[in-house]
């Protein structure tokens, strides 16, 4: 069974040997797509202070490789994970918080401990309802790429 | 890269304005130096290393021409470089912004040898590929196009 990401992104194939100019297009393209699925999905929060003309108005990761940019428009740093006691003499604990940052984009995560690992690893649920809590839904946007898993 | 971390400091200090002899690789481009290669002084796999604007630039603000020149200049060194017969490349990640994960203000970007992902998989599992590698096919943006 195929699923697809629960979160936009947008990606553009980088030409062989391309100018500096070229990447920076292909950047500002991005990113323009990024922030117009945040204001599409109305999920930009105001700024509290002054907005200077080079800052970006959204939280996003980046990735490139030679052959490939992407970018993924973020609304969360991370999500819990619930935790469920187990053992009796074990006691119920908070569940813990996992952050996500640019390494979503290879497919990969970290995580601080063990537990948290047996957890998501187990069921795969939780590893597509936090990766639903960090971005923009992807229904948002036309442009949005289509990763099927 | 396989320089040892031998230093601690405090967690405010930013790890860029001023290298750490042990952690910095290389000023480039050699000639007028913009940007720093470093180690990862907390990496997550081996030869986790980090591009960083020689002096400070905000992680919040867009890249410029410059930063995405130089990302792109080590994507391509790393994967022709003579001394390894085995293809090899590199995963660059930008972290901007309250929500990105980003725990650095001044502006760098960070890589990952693709292979050291990879490395410790289990070998009866099917074999991952990133993310980025799977994302469909397209034209490439705007006016880059031959």
């Amino acid at each position: 069974m195929t699923a697809q990401l629960p979160f936009a992104h947008f990606h553009a194939k980088i030409p062989p040997d391309p100018i500096p100019s070229c990447l920076h297009e292909i950047y500002l393209s991005l990113y323009d797509k990024a922030k117009a699925s945040v204001h599409a999905a109305s999920l930009l929060q105001s700024n509290q202070g002054f907005l200077d003309h080079f800052a970006a108005e959204i939280s996003y990761n980046l990735a490139i490789t030679t052959s490939t940019m992407a970018i993924c428009p973020r609304t969360s740093e991370g999500s819990t994970l619930s935790r469920e006691t187990i053992g009796k003499n074990e006691q119920s604990c908070q569940g813990s918080i996992v952050a996500l940052n640019g390494t979503l984009l290879s497919g990969t995560l970290m995580v601080k401990n063990e537990n948290d690992w047996n957890e998501l690893r187990c069921d795969e649920g939780k590893l597509y309802n936090l990766l639903k809590l960090i971005g923009v839904p992807p229904n948002h946007s036309e442009h949005s790429t289509k990763t099927t898993l | 890269m396989n320089k040892k971390d031998g230093q601690t400091g405090t967690k405010t200090k930013n790890p860029f304005e001023d290298p750490d002899d042990l952690l910095l690789v290389a000023k480039i481009p050699s000639n007028q130096p913009t940007h720093s290669l470093v180690l990862n002084k907390y990496p997550i796999i081996p030869q986790h290393f980090i591009l960083a604007t020689q002096t400070f630039k905000e992680q919040t603000h867009l890249l410029e021409d410059d930063d995405l020149h130089m990302v792109y200049a080590c994507l391509k060194a790393w994967e022709h470089d003579g001394q390894t017969s085995s293809h090899r490349r590199l995963f660059a990640f930008f972290n901007s912004g309250l929500h990105s994960g980003a725990s650095q203000r001044h502006r760098h970007v960070q890589f990952l040898p693709i292979e050291q992902m990879l490395d410790g998989q289990d070998s009866q599992q099917a074999a991952w590929i990133p993310l980025i590698d799977l994302m469909d096919e397209g034209p490439s943006e705007g006016k880059c196009l031959n």
